[in-house]
C-alpha cells in the first residue's frame, strides 16, 4: 500500500536526481536572494538613501532584513507554486490521470509529491544568505537567519491547504498556465515584505490580517531586528500562524473530498 | 506559381492571427492572470525601494517610476509571452504539427506579439491605476510625443526581436528560466529602465550604456517627464535606431538558421525555459 512516506521518498529522489542536473538551476538558487535585494537596493539607492529606509520601516540592519525578507518572499510562498505547478505539469505530460489512480489519496499525493520541492527553496536560500549575515553580524547573525528559516518552514503549514485547494481550481478550470499565479505576488503585497503594512490602501491592510505570510514577515523583522523587549511580540507572531494553520487546514480538509469527487465525476483532467 | 505562393502565405497568417486570437479568448483566465501578476510582482519591490525616499519626495518620483515599469514591462512580456511561450508550444509537440501542414513554427512564433503587446497594455493600465492612486498629479504626461513615441515604438521592436532570439535558440539549446529572470531583473536596475542612466552611479552608467535597452528608455523619459538623455539627443537617436536593427537582423537570422536547421536534423532541444 502506498502512503504519503513512499511519495515524499520518491518525490525527494526526483528532486535530488532534478538539482544534480540541472546544475545552472542550484546556482541561480544561491545568487536569486541577493538578486532581489540588489533590484530594491540598486533602485532604492538612486532615489534616496538606505538611512531612510531603515528609519521607514523600523529596523536596525536594514541590509539584513532585506536579505532576511527576500528569503521569506521567496520561500514561504514557494508550496503554493510547488503545489499547483505539480498538478498543471502532470496535466501538460499526461500523467496526472495516473497519479489520481494510485491508490493514496489525491491530495495527500499532490501535497507529499511537492513538499520536497517546497522544503528545498527555504533551506538553500538560508544557506544562501548566511555568508551575508555572518559578515554583517557574525555568528549571531547565521543564527538570526536558522530562526527566520524555521519560521518560513512554520509559514508554510497553513499554506498548504490552500494551495490544495487552488490546484483543484486549476484543474476545473482548464486553462494552460497557472492562472492561481497572481495568489502569490497579492499575498506577497498585502503581507508588506518590504515595507510596513500601514503604506497600503485601508482594504489591503484588513486583508493582510488573514494571511499568514504577514505573520512571518513580522517575526522575521522582529528577528532581524534582535531587540528582546519585543520577544512578546515574536510569540504573538508565532500563535497567528498556529491559529490560521489550524484554521486554513480544516478548511481545506472539509472542501477537498468534495473538489476530489467532483473532479473525478465530472472528469476534468 | 508565385501568386499562388503569396496566397497560401495570407491564408497562413490569416490562420495564425486566428489562432493566437481563439487563444487569447480561450485562455483569457490565464492572460488577466499574467498581467496582475506581473504587476504585483514589480509593486512589492517599487513599493519597497519608495522607503528609500524621504515621505515629501515620493510624489516626484511617481511619473519617472510609471513609465520605467511600463518599458520594463513590454520587455518581460515579450521574453516570457514569446520566448518562454517556446516551452509549451514544444512540450505540446506543435512543431511537428506545423511541419505536416508546411508552416513555419516561427511564423506561428512571431505573432505572439499579439498576446504580449495586449499583454504589456493591459498591465501598463494596472500600473497605472495604482500608480496615480498614489500620486496627486497626473502622472501620464507627454513633453514631447514625437520622442515619446518614437523610443517606444523602437523599444518594442528590440524587446521583440530579443524575444524571437531566444525563442530560436530554445530549439536547440536549453536556456534556463532563472537566467531569463536575472537578465530580466538586471535590465531594471542597470539598464536605465528604473532610473535615469545619469542617476546611476559612475560605472554602472557605462554599463546601462552598453544595455540596448537604455537608450530607447532615455528616449521615452524625454519626451514624457522631460529629462535629458545622458549622451546627446542626435547620438541617443541615431544608436537606438541602429541596436533596433542589429537586434532585428539577428532574430531574423537566427530563425532561419535554426528552422534550417531543425527541418535538417530533428528537433533536439527541449526549449526548456
Amino acid at each position: 500500500m502506498v502512503d504519503w512516506r513512499d511519495i515524499l521518498k520518491a518525490q525527494l529522489f526526483s528532486t535530488v536526481c532534478w538539482y544534480r542536473n540541472n546544475k545552472w538551476m542550484l546556482i541561480t538558487t544561491f545568487v536569486w536572494p541577493y538578486l532581489m535585494v540588489g533590484t530594491i537596493f540598486g533602485i532604492g539607492m538612486a532615489l534616496g538613501s538606505l538611512e531612510e529606509y531603515a528609519e521607514r520601516v523600523g529596523v536596525v540592519n536594514p541590509a539584513l532584513y532585506l536579505l532576511a525578507s527576500s528569503a521569506v518572499a521567496m520561500s514561504s510562498v514557494y508550496i503554493m507554486y510547488s503545489i499547483t505547478g505539480f498538478v498543471l505539469e502532470n496535466r501538460w505530460i499526461g500523467t496526472l490521470p495516473y497519479l489520481l489512480l494510485s491508490p493514496a489519496k489525491t491530495h495527500t499525493v499532490i501535497v507529499f509529491s511537492s513538499l520536497p520541492d517546497a522544503l528545498t527553496s527555504p533551506v538553500f536560500t538560508a544557506i544562501a544568505i548566511i555568508p551575508a549575515a555572518v559578515y554583517f553580524e557574525g555568528f549571531t547573525g547565521a543564527l538570526r537567519i536558522f530562526i527566520v528559516l524555521l519560521i518560513t518552514i512554520l509559514g508554510m503549514l497553513p499554506l498548504m491547504g490552500l494551495s490544495v485547494i487552488m490546484a483543484s481550481t486549476i484543474l476545473f478550470l482548464k486553462e494552460e498556465s497557472n492562472i492561481m499565479g497572481s495568489v502569490v505576488p497579492f499575498i506577497l503585497l498585502v503581507s508588506g515584505v518590504y515595507y510596513p503594512i500601514e503604506v497600503l490602501p485601508r482594504v489591503l491592510q484588513v486583508i493582510s490580517q488573514f494571511v499568514p505570510v504577514t505573520y512571518v514577515v513580522e517575526a522575521t523583522k522582529i528577528v532581524s531586528t534582535y531587540l528582546t523587549s519585543e520577544a512578546r511580540m515574536l510569540m504573538v507572531a508565532l500563535y497567528m500562524i498556529g491559529l490560521l494553520t489550524v484554521g486554513y487546514n480544516l478548511l481545506a480538509t472539509l472542501a477537498m473530498t468534495k473538489v476530489e469527487r467532483a473532479i473525478k465525476s465530472k472528469g476534468a483532467l | 506559381m508565385k501568386s499562388h505562393s503569396n496566397r497560401s502565405g495570407v491564408r497562413k497568417v490569416k490562420a495564425v492571427v486566428w489562432l493566437h486570437t481563439l487563444r487569447m479568448w480561450r485562455y483569457k483566465y490565464s492572460f488577466l492572470n499574467m498581467a496582475l501578476s506581473t504587476i504585483m510582482w514589480i509593486m512589492i519591490f517599487i513599493l519597497g525601494a519608495l522607503m528609500f525616499l524621504p515621505g515629501g519626495e515620493v510624489q516626484k518620483a511617481l511619473p519617472a517610476i510609471f513609465w520605467g515599469v511600463a518599458m520594463w514591462n513590454i520587455i518581460s512580456s515579450a521574453v516570457w509571452l514569446i520566448g518562454g511561450w517556446t516551452n509549451f508550444y514544444l512540450t505540446q509537440g506543435f512543431f511537428e504539427e506545423h511541419v505536416v501542414v508546411n508552416t513555419s513554427s516561427f511564423l506561428v512564433l512571431s505573432f505572439r506579439a499579439m498576446t504580449g503587446l495586449l499583454m504589456s497594455t493591459v498591465a501598463i493600465g494596472f500600473t497605472y491605476l495604482v500608480i496615480s492612486s498614489m500620486s496627486t498629479e497626473n502622472i501620464l504626461v507627454a513633453q514631447n510625443p514625437t520622442f515619446m513615441v518614437l523610443g517606444l515604438v523602437l523599444l518594442i521592436v528590440m524587446a521583440l526581436s530579443y524575444g524571437l532570439t531566444l525563442s530560436a535558440l530554445s530549439f536547440r539549446v536549453g536556456v534556463p528560466h532563472m537566467m531569463l529572470e536575472i537578465m530580466n531583473f538586471l535590465v531594471l536596475i542597470v539598464g536605465g529602465l528604473a532610473t535615469p542612466v545619469s542617476k546611476l552611479p559612475e560605472p554602472m552608467r557605462y554599463v546601462a550604456l552598453v544595455i540596448p535597452y537604455s537608450h530607447p528608455a532615455e528616449l521615452v523619459r524625454y519626451g514624457t517627464i522631460g529629462i535629458k538623455p545622458y549622451l546627446p539627443l542626435e547620438i541617443t537617436i541615431t544608436t537606438t535606431v541602429f541596436l533596433t536593427l542589429v537586434m532585428l537582423i539577428v532574430a531574423v537570422f537566427s530563425m532561419r538558421w535554426v528552422e534550417r536547421y531543425v527541418r535538417k536534423n530533428g528537433l533536439k532541444a527541449i526549449g526548456r525555459m
